[in-house]
């Protein structure tokens, strides 16, 4: 047996530092394809794929996408949606303009919405653009919540959700929609669980990284890179590799042993076997979909390198190929951090809503261009809302806070309850208890459950589904907030 | 049939058995001290007994138990002692006995505590109890401190025994090390001469090659550090508190910053074996840090502008960096009240502390507010301003009151004290540790024994960072956990680890074009975090690239910190890495010069012996752990390369590829 010793030519067809995946096909030849994990063959015709969901019939007409924009380290929403011409006491923009000093944005500079009363921030033109266009709802001041709470409940800690004020766990009440750290699972889990039970690669995607939103016992979300193109394992895969006589052997044997490593006793093995499966599955069937090619261009290439952007990106690629993919109901979250702005916030906010701004802007534009508005629903989320009161350039951690939904199936205006913004120890909307530390952090009038629930049953969860992801629904009054047709 | 919990005592109270209980028996000793013998032909209880016992001279360990068909024994044997078979619904007596069958002495420990808690749920031993000595002769026992546990006999470190410590303690085994540690015979002198090794470090090569705008020389000392460091244990614990003390020059001040963030990794690696109050104040006042979580020029209130202190450091010092959120029992456990975990702290406190850190920034300005560039000391501790700290009174933890007006550094001093002394450090820490070196999942036991050692080193110094690390080291668990508790023991490796390992193990050497920096295939080292998940000092807050209690699964009480960062896209990423290094890159290939060679002639060598090869991978890569019928396949595919001389090359490259590309080599166990 002879071959080729200048091994180098490995370099020319593989991923090379550009990052550029080899989209040549290999010819499969002789060699028979390892089937790993259950996957079909390689390749993009997937419709053979069972892809059932359970639902009632009537919000099920066509596909729907949901995507979470979690804008990690808690935004401070309270200067993006702002009073402007709002006459509410306690509520104007002058009560806003006292409480928040320095960091106020003048009303004449805000982007007027809806009916003027509230403005946006003018660093997000684009989202006062989609504003006009019908598409946008902002959901006031809501967070994470058991049960309705008012300031003297939260004086005496009746029912106050775990740990507030913590990244970590605020992120994770968001996340699972419960008012305690309980859950491993979330709001996002259950959902891929109900409308597509037994996918063999979940409609359910993370465009960075790990999460609790998607994390589910019956349902395996898939974590893609916007920057590291989707390439299929050397070894695992149908790839060829004609220049290495024995790979055939390699790959059978490498087979063989990722099955021992399920069937190993330690959790560590089955954990590393189990993610590599899931690899291999989700690189062959994701790969052509997801390729930086023509078929797959979604006219975002104005995000440049605009991190959000580019997830964004990666996303309206998959939606537009949802049909192919045979997912009639897909889940994303995209993510970017930097929003926990206690110092230097005039600096840092504007390029945090920029980089909001834009990547929305275009990805509502692409998914306008597609024809798929009515289908596509975006939200963000975020920790926690940031104090009223500034540290002296920044803010710190709150609780309450303003969150959007856009997308063609958004009824246009605000929900929820504006809170009071008036600095004062009696402020009923505020947690301070009178010792002169009043810092403007807003009890939520508006629970991460009702958020949740009404995104979710737009997805087509009917009622008793929605009460078992979301369990305490029921202790709120309201169970649809009423912003999506 | 009630269930007591079992407290184990002091066992200073063993002691005071009272030999007049216990004819023939003359008093036990102290721990530590040596043994009593004493003659006994029948049976002999003795005790109560508290704690670990090392016994010299038995056999075998017997349990007695009452049942509901009476009075039952159990014999256990040294090398059965991982498998108690205790069962639920019974009370237990433990005691210990000799079987004279063949009259040979052995030497036997039993750790009582880890006994308990390895049998089945719900199991009590609800007293130590009673020595059954059906001896003839003499019978040693030796009462031992269970945080102060045994160390094998030098001289019998076996190659897979030397190979794991490596695993855990430096960047990877090499064929060298393991050589080296075996023939030393002793973990513990092992340990020391790491303690005394020269120490790397990071500023003073970037300060040579680049001006501190730029990232990438820093990664580039960090892993020749790791690749060709001789204190590798110094520099692993460094990179675990770079992972708890975290900074990040994803920040965009921090990224200009590169000296600074060079001398803070460094300060961690001189300081990272010292006091751990030294190090909390250490990182608490270093720039970098200051930078990083805000406390620089933080004000103290204004409260006609309803201007606040920033809270950032206060609160992340206190649930990242010493105490977390909940309380814990010295074994880590968390406490709890009506089925809700105790918190540790709540906002007002983390307001009183925000009030502490206030009025510090760098040294060398001409005025608080010098916003000059040229003026900031980025490696100096910063410096307070008293003008701007708040002056106030502050109620800290555990109901501490910092009386008002106390200087800067005198608040500063206090208020790390208090955090220093809060117990929920020894556990925080220890836990913090043992993950980031040995197990994902220590059981309660093991970070109760380490815990204790943080608290008192044995000479009464709380929070020896050099004790606190030989300790887990040596801990029976770390050393045999892969044995004891096969199911769960181990921890996935961190990516960087993964890719350590491997080029020292193959002693990989800088491209031919690469003027001495060692680059991995298709990425230079400073953006390696995208093909594998994770930099040095390049996490994207300051909760690191993964939390400590990220579960392994949806609903499991088991944790795998590492597997958050694990993504299908990172996965495969990571694996065409180590295929082409390992294809395309070894020391016989041309092709792109800048990228490392890893060296393959002594396992082409090898070759013509597939069995020996597999060994030789198994131990270099996985310290034996590969299962036999893994290894048997990987061995029958190199059996099936024609044994030529071209064919030993592929042979090597196949079976390294094998064990690289498995699942099993992302696990460490």
């Amino acid at each position: 047996m002879s071959f080729d010793r200048s091994l180098h030519l490995i370099n020319s067809a593989t991923t090379t530092s550009a990052g550029t995946t080899s989209t040549k096909s290999k010819p499969m030849g002789r060699r028979k394809f390892l089937t790993l994990a259950g996957a079909a063959t390689a390749g993009v015709t997937l419709s053979t794929l069972p892809m059932g969901f359970a639902g009632p019939a009537a919000a099920q007409t066509g596909s729907r996408s949901l995507v979470c924009i979690f804008l990690r380290g808690g935004a401070d929403s309270f200067n993006m949606f702002v009073p402007r011409d709002h006459g509410v006491a306690g509520q104007t923009h002058a009560v806003y303009a006292a409480t928040r000093g320095r960091f106020a944005v003048p009303a004449g500079s805000l982007l007027p919405i809806f009916d003027g009363q509230f403005g946006l921030n003018p660093g997000l033109g684009g989202m006062a653009a989609i504003a006009e266009a019908g598409q946008l709802a902002v959901v006031q001041n809501v967070g994470p919540l058991g049960q309705p709470i008012t300031k003297t409940d939260y004086l005496a800690g009746r029912s106050l959700p775990q740990s507030l004020f913590a990244h970590d766990a605020q992120q994770k009440l968001w996340q699972t929609a419960r008012p305690t750290l309980t859950s491993s699972t979330g709001w996002a889990g259950s959902l891929a669980e109900i409308v597509a039970p037994n996918a063999p690669v979940a409609p359910s995607f993370s465009l960075n990284g790990s999460n609790r939103w998607q994390a589910s016992t019956g349902s395996r979300y898939s974590r893609l890179s916007p920057t590291v193109p989707i390439s299929l394992l050397h070894g695992y895969s149908s790839e060829q590799r004609t220049w290495i006589p024995t790979f055939e052997g390699v790959q059978d044997t490498l087979a063989a042993n990722l099955s021992a490593a399920r069937a190993s006793s330690n959790v560590f093995d089955q954990a590393a076997a189990d993610s590599l499966s899931q690899s291999i599955t989700t690189t062959q069937q994701l790969q052509s979909a997801t390729a930086d090619n023509a078929a797959n261009d979604v006219g975002m290439d104005d995000v440049g390198r605009n991190r959000l952007g580019m997830q964004l990106r990666e996303v309206a690629r998959l939606i537009k190929n949802r049909e192919q993919l045979n997912m009639p109901r897909q889940i994303f979250l995209v993510r970017v951090g930097g929003w926990d702005t206690h110092q230097d916030q005039e600096g840092r906010f504007p390029a945090l809503l920029s980089q909001l701004d834009g990547a929305v802007t275009s990805f509502q534009n692409a998914i306008n261009n597609l024809g798929l508005a009515d289908s596509v629903t975006t939200f963000t989320a975020s920790d926690f809302g940031r104090t009223l009161t500034i540290n002296g350039d920044g803010t710190d951690h709150g609780w309450g806070g303003n969150a959007f939904v856009m997308g063609g199936a958004v009824s246009a205006g605000r929900y929820g309850t504006f809170p009071d913004l008036t600095a004062s120890a009696t402020n009923p909307d505020d947690i301070s208890d009178g010792r002169n530390n009043f810092a403007g952090r807003l009890i939520p009038t508006t629970s991460v459950s009702q958020h949740g629930a009404t995104l979710a049953r737009w997805m087509g969860l009917n009622d008793a589904q929605l009460d078992q992801a979301f369990p305490e629904l029921r202790n709120f009054g309201q169970r649809d907030l009423g912003y999506l047709a | 049939m009630a269930i007591v919990t079992w407290q184990p005592r002091d066992v200073g109270e063993v002691a005071s058995i009272a030999t007049a209980d216990h004819p023939g028996l003359t008093r036990l000793s102290a721990p530590g001290s040596t043994y009593r013998t004493f003659d006994s032909s029948a049976d002999q209880p003795v005790g109560p007994l508290n704690g670990s016992l090392r016994v010299e001279s038995y056999y075998a360990l017997y349990v007695e138990t009452e049942t509901n068909r009476g009075r039952r024994q159990f014999k256990f044997v040294p090398s059965n002692n991982a498998t108690p078979q205790l069962r639920f619904g019974y009370r237990y007596v433990v005691g210990l006995g000799r079987d004279t069958r063949d009259g040979t002495l052995q030497p036997f420990t039993a750790d009582l505590p880890a006994l308990a808690t390895q049998a089945e749920p719900g199991i009590v031993i609800e007293s130590v109890g009673l020595v059954f000595a059906r001896v003839r002769g003499e019978l040693e026992i030796e009462l031992i401190d269970p945080s102060n546990p045994v160390q094998p006999p030098t001289g019998e470190i076996t190659s897979n025994d030397a190979a794991r410590m490596l695993m855990q303690a430096t960047y990877g085994p090499t064929t060298a090390s393991i050589q080296e540690l075996q023939t030393l015979g002793s973990f513990d002198t092992w340990i020391d001469q790491q303690f005394a090794a020269p120490i790397s470090l990071t500023l003073p090569y970037v300060r040579a090659t680049s001006n501190g705008s730029l990232g990438s020389t820093r990664h580039h000392i960090w892993f020749d550090n790791a690749l060709n460091g001789t204190d590798q244990l110094r520099q692993r614990v460094a990179l675990a508190w770079s992972e708890l003390f975290v900074i990040s020059d994803r920040d965009y001040v921090l990224s200009n910053s590169q000296y600074s963030v060079s001398q803070y990794l460094d300060l961690l690696a001189e300081q990272g074996l010292g006091n751990f109050r030294t190090l909390l104040e250490t990182v608490t006042l270093h720039p970098a840090m200051g930078v990083f979580v805000s406390m620089l020029a933080n004000e103290r209130a204004d409260p006609a502008r309803n201007v606040r202190p920033d809270e950032n450091f206060a609160r992340e010092v206190l649930q990242l960096f010493s105490i977390g959120l909940y309380e814990l029992e010295t074994n880590g456990e968390v406490r709890t009240q009506n089925g809700r975990p105790i918190e540790t702290y709540d906002q007002t406190t983390v307001e009183e502390f925000a009030k502490v850190f206030t009025g510090w920034t760098y040294d060398g300005l001409r005025r608080w507010n010098d916003n000059n560039a040229g003026f900031q000391d980025r490696e100096s501790p910063m410096v307070p301003y008293e003008e701007y700290h708040d002056t106030g009174e502050k109620v800290l933890l555990n109901g501490t009151v910092l009386p008002a007006g106390q200087s800067a550094r005198a608040d500063m001093t206090a208020a790390l004290d208090n955090i220093f002394n809060h117990p929920n450090v020894g556990p925080f820490i220890s836990t913090h540790l043992i993950q980031r070196l040995v197990t994902s999942n220590p059981s309660p036991a093991y970070v109760g024994r380490i815990a204790t050692v943080f608290n008192d080193d044995g000479s009464g110094e709380r929070g020896n960072l050099a004790a606190v690390v030989k300790a887990l080291l040596l801990d029976p668990e770390a050393r045999q956990g892969h044995v004891t508790q096969p199911s769960t023991f181990g921890k996935l490796r961190e990516p960087l680890l993964r890719l350590t390992q491997v080029f020292r193990a193959f002693e990989a050497q800088p491209g031919p074009s690469s003027d001495g920096v060692y680059r991995p295939e298709a990425r230079s080292i400073n953006a390696i975090e995208d093909i594998v998940g994770q930099g040095v000092l390049r996490s994207r807050s300051v909760f690191n690239f993964f939390r400590p209690d990220n579960p392994i699964g949806p609903g499991s009480d088991l944790v795998s910190p590492e597997l958050q960062i694990l993504s299908e896209i990172n996965v495969a990423s990571t694996n065409n890495m180590f295929f082409n290094q390992i294809y395309g890159f070894n020391n016989r290939s041309d092709g792109y010069g800048a990228v490392s060679r890893l060296q393959v002639e002594r396992e082409v060598q090898m070759a013509g012996d597939p069995a020996a090869l597999v060994d030789h991978l198994d131990l270099l890569l996985m310290a034996g752990a590969l299962p036999p019928a893994v290894r048997n396949s990987i061995i029958d595919h190199v059996g099936s390369v024609p044994d030529t001389e071209e064919g030993r090359f592929i042979r090597a490259l196949d079976a390294m590829f094998l064990v690289t590309g498995s699942p099993f080599h992302l696990v460490q166990k």
